[in-house]
């Protein structure tokens, strides 16, 4: 099915709208990287057995056949490749089931390209079979080392999935406090989105498996 | 003597009275003792000889009193004739013979006239007049002397009377006959009627009258010119038949026959000619002729007065009905002028009657309605039901909204047409129903705000989908511009996709706000598959968030609907989005919502969402349209029945259908829309 020279990385797309999957191919294309699109999680796991080494970008929301449930096929069926997840839900509870399901990232649609190169390179250049877990770069250490720890307490949180009010009954402070710290740490952590700050905690490691709901 | 009580409707007046038993033997001796006082009377004043008088007023009081008796009274008369048979010196046969006569006659005028439907023996009808000569007058006349005739024809002339000739027996028939004319109306009309209390000077000058002209009358010689004033009699029945009734026109009569027969005693007055018989035969005569004519002079009289009044009351009634009515009555003349207004119309108006009686109906109307109501107008000529709502002028300023009934009333041909309308306010219900409409409208807007509300995540899907699309090109041509000119090629290709994917995203934006645009209900002919297409785009995201297909089937006929689109829309995506959260609600294996348009010959397009959900129980068809009604945990049950609520305001019907666990189907038709 897939007729490309061996060791030549591949982004397998898979998503259900044909202009973000178009868009996409343009994307990688402009950088040299070959595309090839899946309509649906169906078709992917289908050809699963025939995916090389590359990185698969999956849509979560799809129908008949979701990204998680993909990600948990494809993880079952022994496929390692790295998955970062694309979404316009950009809800914690589903970033953290995918990536708890063994996604590497979680990104928000629509995303900034430079980003989702980054993290696609860095997918790429990891060894086979890794998991999430990479070195914590200089960069990442430098983001976290400006959270203070009452700072940490609120993100713990957040990355929980709890809401400003239940954290803040929980810490004994008022929501608009809550609601500053969330800011400060979104900003340290130059996350744009909490699904983002998650996945960024997890690979900074914050935060472990196990403190996610 | 009580008067008896009219039965309503049937127009018949039941005379007899009832009496205790010691009062009721008493009215028979009284009966019987007038009965022998008048057949005494008879014989002092007309002896015609051989047991007959001349006339006969017993006969009179005999009738009335079997009508108002009944045959019981029979006795007192048998015994009375009887006795005055005998004081007149008949054979005890003869005797017996003429009291069975008596008695005959009166009961063969009380069979006949109580066998009459309807009989009223107040005489104050033609038809009671005319039933009293024929079934009273005439067969006691011709009864009276039967039994005695009939024994002389059997026993011959055996008895020691002579056999009485012809003319006795004519001229006894005679003098039953007008007595039972004279005496019985006077009698029944005195009882039948309550006696006058005050009687009014006019009834005594009445009576003087009839006195004197009979005195005068009377006592003139045969052949003397005052004879001719006989004539006069006439003024005073004429007068008590048109002022009085059949009572004293009686009473006139009765009078003048006690002056001609006291005259003909005295061998005086007009009818004395020659010898006695004669002068009875032209008396019994005249008196017969005058007293028919003024009976029935007195009962026509009666009777067109009692018909006037009659008309006056049922005018008077109808026009308490028309002032009673809500709606203002008017009736136009030929000329479509205004010839009767009722307070109501006036009061609707504020026009005062004197300005409105004869000026055109039209000239009240609103100048772009007025040829429509000419057209009403005419149009009730050949008997048709018209309504028009039409723009009236009010007294003073301002107009008001009227619906105008106008019928044509009937009259005779070649007259002008007149027309009758009835005009109605509804001004105020039209306003009324302005403002149903605009709640409804209100709370369809709510409704749709509400929807995007539930539906904001699958619309932020949505949009984001394009969005991320024209990033993501707009980056890549970035990159293949700066990568040289060998990459003009994809550069272009991905600025087109951008453009492609903003278009399709700012389509996305103008469906959203079309819909939940807050703005004026709107009727427009609208094709009926693009209303069924942009519901579709519409629903599209969330059903299939909901893991649910949504297919089309167009009937593609290009047919339209005159209605508020959005309204229709909303609808149609209220059914779409419950079948939808039905469907994965209930888990249901088949995932699949079909949205039609359907023709539906002769003029209709029906419209139609069917579903592969969980369906519903027949017992719950009529719950769901209710407002607050809801199988949804978080549902607030307004749905459904604002469905119905619109589409019975564009005049379809919403009817669902449902089988348990095989889906459910909701339709409605509506008016194809066709240019005129």
């Amino acid at each position: 099915m897939l007729e490309t020279p061996p060791g030549m990385p591949i982004v397998y797309v898979v998503d259900d709208e044909p202009s973000v999957r178009d868009a996409l191919r343009l994307l990688f294309q402009s950088v040299g990287m070959k595309v090839v699109e899946f309509e649906n999680a169906h078709a992917a796991l289908a050809g699963a057995d025939d995916l090389e080494s590359g990185c698969l970008i999956t849509d979560l929301r799809m129908p008949l056949m979701n990204g998680i449930d993909l990600i948990e096929a494809l993880r079952k069926r022994g496929c390692r490749l790295p998955v970062i997840v694309i979404s316009a839900h950009g809800d914690v509870k589903l970033a953290v089931r995918a990536l708890k399901a063994g996604a590497n990232d979680f990104v928000e649609k629509p995303f900034n390209d430079q980003d989702l190169l980054d993290l696609v390179n860095s997918a790429l250049n990891l060894p086979p079979g890794s998991d999430r877990s990479q070195a914590v770069s200089g960069d990442m250490a430098a983001r976290v080392g400006q959270i203070t720890s009452r700072e940490l307490v609120v993100l713990k949180q957040i990355v929980a999935g709890r809401s400003n009010k239940l954290i803040a009954r929980d810490l004994d402070i008022s929501p608009r406090t809550v609601e500053a710290h969330r800011a400060r740490v979104m900003q340290k952590m130059q996350a744009s989105s909490v699904a983002e700050l998650v996945s960024l905690a997890l690979r900074a490691g914050i935060v472990l498996d196990e403190d996610l709901v | 003597m009580s008067e008896q009580p009219v039965q309503p409707g049937a127009g018949y007046y039941d005379p007899s009275i009832s009496l205790t038993l010691p009062s009721r033997l008493l009215v028979h001796l009284v009966t019987a003792a007038a009965y022998y006082g008048a057949g005494m009377l008879a014989f002092a004043v007309f002896p015609i000889g051989n047991g007959v008088a001349g006339i006969w007023p017993a006969a009179g009081i005999s009738v009335a009193a079997m009508l108002l008796l009944g045959p019981s009274v029979s006795l007192a008369i048998f015994f009375s004739d009887f006795l005055v048979n005998l004081n007149t010196g008949l054979p005890v046969v003869h005797a017996l013979l003429l009291a069975i006569g008596a008695v005959g006659e009166a009961l063969i005028a009380w069979y006949l006239l109580t066998r009459i439907a309807g009989f009223d023996p107040r005489l104050r009808r033609i038809k009671d007049v005319t039933a009293f000569v024929t079934a009273g007058v005439l067969p006691a006349a011709m009864f009276c002397m039967m039994p005695r005739l009939l024994l002389i024809a059997v026993m011959g002339d055996a008895g020691p009377m002579p056999v009485p000739n012809a003319q006795t027996v004519f001229v006894g028939s005679l003098g039953h006959g007008l007595g039972v004319l004279l005496v019985a109306p006077v009698i029944l009309s005195w009882t039948a009627e309550r006696p006058l209390l005050k009687p009014s000077a006019e009834f005594f000058l009445l009576l003087l009258a009839a006195v004197l002209l009979n005195a005068a009358a009377f006592t003139a010689t045969p052949s003397g010119p005052a004879s001719a004033l006989l004539y006069a009699v006439f003024v005073v029945v004429l007068w008590a038949a048109l002022r009085f009734g059949p009572r004293e026109t009686s009473d006139v009569m009765l009078l003048t026959a006690i002056f001609a027969t006291w005259a003909a005693w005295r061998a005086s007055g007009p009818f004395i000619i020659s010898n006695q018989i004669e002068a009875l035969y032209s008396l019994g005569l005249f008196l017969m002729i005058a007293t028919v004519t003024a009976l029935l002079l007195a009962a026509a009289a009666r009777e067109r007065s009692a018909s006037a009044q009659r008309v006056e009351e049922s005018e008077h009634a109808h026009r308490m009905l028309i002032e009673q009515m809500r709606e203002g009555v008017i009736t136009l003349d030929g000329l479509r002028r205004f010839a009767f207004v009722s307070d109501r119309f006036c009061a609707l108006s504020g026009w005062q009657r004197q300005d409105l009686i004869g000026r055109p109906f039209t000239q009240l109307v609103a100048t772009t309605d007025r040829l429509r109501l000419e057209q009403a107008l005419n149009d009730t000529e050949g008997g048709q039901d018209v309504q028009i709502e039409v723009a009236l002028e009010r007294a003073g300023e301002g107009t008001m909204l009227a619906s105008v009934a106008p019928r044509r009333l009937a009259g005779s041909a070649g007259q002008p047409k007149r027309i009758m309308a009835v005009v109605a306010d509804i001004t105020e219900s039209r306003r009324a129903a302005e403002l149903s409409r605009l709640r409804l409208q209100q709370i369809a807007h709510t409704n749709r705000v509400q929807s995007m509300d539930e539906m904001a995540i699958a619309f932020a899907h949505e949009i984001a989908q394009p969005l991320t699309a024209i990033t993501s090109y707009a980056q890549a041509a970035r990159r293949f511009l700066s990568s040289g000119a060998g990459a003009i090629g994809p550069a272009r290709e991905s600025i087109d996709g951008a453009e492609r994917e903003a278009r399709r995203g700012s389509e996305i934006v103008r469906r959203i706000r079309g819909f939940v645009q807050d703005r004026k209900s709107e009727r427009v002919p609208q094709v009926a598959d693009l209303l069924v297409g942009e519901v579709a785009r519409l629903a599209e995201p969330e059903v299939r968030q909901h893991g649910v297909e949504l297919r089309t089937d167009l009937c593609g006929s290009g047919c339209r609907v005159f209605v508020d689109p959005v309204q229709i829309q909303q609808v149609l995506l209220n059914l779409v989005r419950n079948a939808a959260e039905a469907i994965a609600e209930a888990g249901s294996a088949i995932r699949l919502i079909t949205l039609k348009s359907i023709n539906a010959p002769p003029d209709g397009v029906a419209f139609a969402v069917i579903d592969s959900g969980p369906g519903f129980a027949a017992a719950e068809m009529e719950k769901i349209f209710e407002p607050f009604y809801t199988s949804k945990p978080d549902g607030v049950g307004i749905g459904l029945a604002l469905c119905r609520s619109i589409i019975e305001d564009h005049d379809g019907q919403l009817h669902g259908a449902a089988e348990p666990d095989r889906g459910a189907t909701f339709t409605f038709t509506l008016k194809e829309f066709r240019d005129a």
